[in-house]
């Protein structure tokens, strides 16, 4: 049935490529450090995918 | 700092973020806005959550090690070019207000000039205040010194000193 359904949803994006989009997907969007002390680093990387079918565009970073 | 601002389909990519936490401490929370043409999620939010814990104050200094280069930027640099109340503000309050570890202003206000005109001038031995005046090792000149012992000890209210 799930395969089905996926075959569906696959015909209907090959018959309309208007409506591809992008989606951004983040392995976890915050991230906690615990507790750190005044010397430790606290750098982090976030993990990205576009699991969408169309180019994901990262327009701006803002931050707080 | 994201690794690539465009993402084929399927495609992987990082976002680097950090904090500086120079002379911060306690509970910190910063967010970055990620803006994208994702038509569900056109804003989505990464956070970075930490308690940073006070290990430089904990340590047991000497007083004059305040104005040493791992202390100076918050506790000479600040009070730079600063008089009377502002350079109290600057330079005394973070250790001299309500659950601090020196004596609030209103209790130093009840002590007699000449015995916080000393302690300024020379630190207080046994405790972590330093002495500021110029003459004997510290960041503050002779009219910077009066200012401040005229703002936290007013003369006029103590007349028996002067």
């Amino acid at each position: 049935m799930k395969k089905i359904v996926l075959a569906i949803i696959f015909l209907f994006l090959q018959a309309f490529p208007a409506l591809a989009q992008p989606s951004l997907h983040i392995d976890g969007p915050e991230h906690d450090f615990g507790t750190i002390s005044q010397e430790d680093r606290t750098e982090h990387i976030f993990g990205i995918e576009n699991r969408g079918d169309s180019d994901l565009i990262i327009e701006k970073l803002v931050p707080s | 700092m994201a690794s690539s601002s465009r993402l084929k389909p399927g495609e992987k990519g990082k976002i680097k973020m950090s904090v500086d936490i120079r002379g911060k401490f306690g509970s910190i929370y910063k967010t970055v806005q990620v803006q994208t043409n994702d038509p569900q999620r056109p804003q989505t939010t990464l956070a970075l959550k930490m308690n940073v814990k006070d290990l430089i104050h904990m340590k047991d200094y000497a007083a004059a090690e305040i104005f040493g280069d791992a202390c100076k930027s918050c506790h000479v640099e600040r009070g730079k070019g600063r008089q009377g109340q502002d350079l109290y503000v600057a330079d005394c309050m973070m250790c001299h207000s309500e659950g601090k570890s020196a004596s609030p202003l209103s209790e130093m206000r009840t002590k007699p000039r000449e015995e916080l005109e000393k302690a300024i001038r020379h630190g207080v031995e046994k405790t972590a205040m330093p002495g500021w005046d110029s003459k004997f090792g510290g960041p503050l000149r002779e009219e910077e010194i009066r200012g401040l012992i005229d703002y936290v000890r007013p003369p006029s209210k103590n007349r028996r000193s002067n």
